[in-house]
């Protein structure tokens, strides 16, 4: 019972934290930061989808193996729109 | 380690998994289904990665259309339909956790949340679409488009991305519903959830992956630029 107790507060706590920062990710498209706009809207992703994987899928109490799988996936993700865009972004404006 | 939704260890007349025979024990099954289902997403990735790494060239080279194209977007209903299927994701965490507990009448009425949930989501986005196609802001082949500025190539291919992003995602939340829909009949035909917990629990991680490919989509789409 205890266990289940505490998923459901783990849940619950990873739900509150989403919503602040999806009214935290909102407010900033306020603001006018030129490029950081950008990379704050990310990075406030990026720890929305941590959130969601390791409380909502159980990263965090799953095997390693799945640890590799779930970043793997995420640095396979990186690779490509790093490759892409250091072409993009060095080549003369067209 | 304990894992919220691994079968408690259960007492020889409760209802228990099926081991396939390929499978030692419930456990290993469970740890293999588990990994099967990370590496589907991984996939998953990869499938959705070929959009978002178009959209990164073209935010990039048509930054400008980009940023007045999103102001189009409903910042409102966008947002609500975040709040509304990040809410889905913890009923379905409810559900999966209700499942593995054997508590049958809190699952099903988790995931009857869920799926109206995710109807809402799809109902929302409905209306936003027939917004842009009434407002000509729909680049498909054969339908006017129409945008003030010199910048209107740009936005066609931000309304293209955002149709194309928004719309695989729609599919998959139309097949996560229909995924629900069955889970929901086979549960409630069920005397146990147990048999079903492993299942569930998979079930549990493509919603919460639907759930999370929308967290990125909504600051790219939505939230470019509102100064």
């Amino acid at each position: 019972m205890t266990e289940s107790h505490s998923a459901t507060r783990d849940y619950l706590r990873g739900y509150v934290a989403l919503l602040v920062l999806l009214v935290v990710t909102v407010g900033v498209a306020f603001m006018h930061w030129g490029p950081f706009n950008i990379i704050v809207a990310l990075t406030i992703a990026f720890i929305k989808s941590a959130i969601i994987a390791l409380d909502f899928m159980h990263l965090r109490v799953s095997p390693r193996l799945n640890w590799v799988v779930a970043s793997g996936a995420f640095v396979w993700l990186l690779l490509l729109v790093m490759g892409v865009m250091a072409d993009y972004m060095t080549r003369p404006p067209m | 380690m304990p894992i919220p939704t691994a079968p408690s260890s259960a007492m020889l007349s409760e209802p228990r998994i099926r081991v396939a025979s390929h499978f030692d024990s419930a456990e290993q099954q469970h740890r293999t289904v588990t990994l099967g289902m990370w590496v589907f997403l991984a996939t998953e990735v990869m499938f959705f990665g070929g959009a978002f790494g178009a959209y990164c060239v073209y935010r990039h080279t048509q930054w400008q259309a980009f940023h007045d194209a999103s102001r189009q977007l409903d910042l409102v209903a966008g947002t609500i339909n975040t709040l509304v299927l990040l809410t889905s994701s913890l009923t379905m965490a409810f559900a999966v956790a209700a499942g593995g507990e054997g508590n049958k009448k809190r699952t099903l009425i988790c995931l009857g949340l869920t799926i109206v949930l995710g109807a809402a989501f799809l109902g929302i986005k409905a209306i936003e679409y027939s917004h842009k196609y009434h407002a000509h802001l729909m680049p498909i082949r054969g339908l006017e488009f129409v945008w003030p500025d010199e910048q209107a190539p740009g936005a066609q291919l931000f309304f293209g991305l955002y149709f194309a992003m928004t719309g695989l995602h729609a599919v998959h939340m139309v097949i996560g519903l229909a995924l629900l829909l069955i889970f929901l009949v086979m549960i409630a035909r069920s005397p146990s959830t147990i048999p079903h917990s492993d299942r569930l629990m998979v079930m549990g991680l493509y919603w919460h992956f639907v759930d999370m490919i929308w967290v990125y989509l909504f600051p790219l789409l939505y939230l470019i630029d509102r100064s």
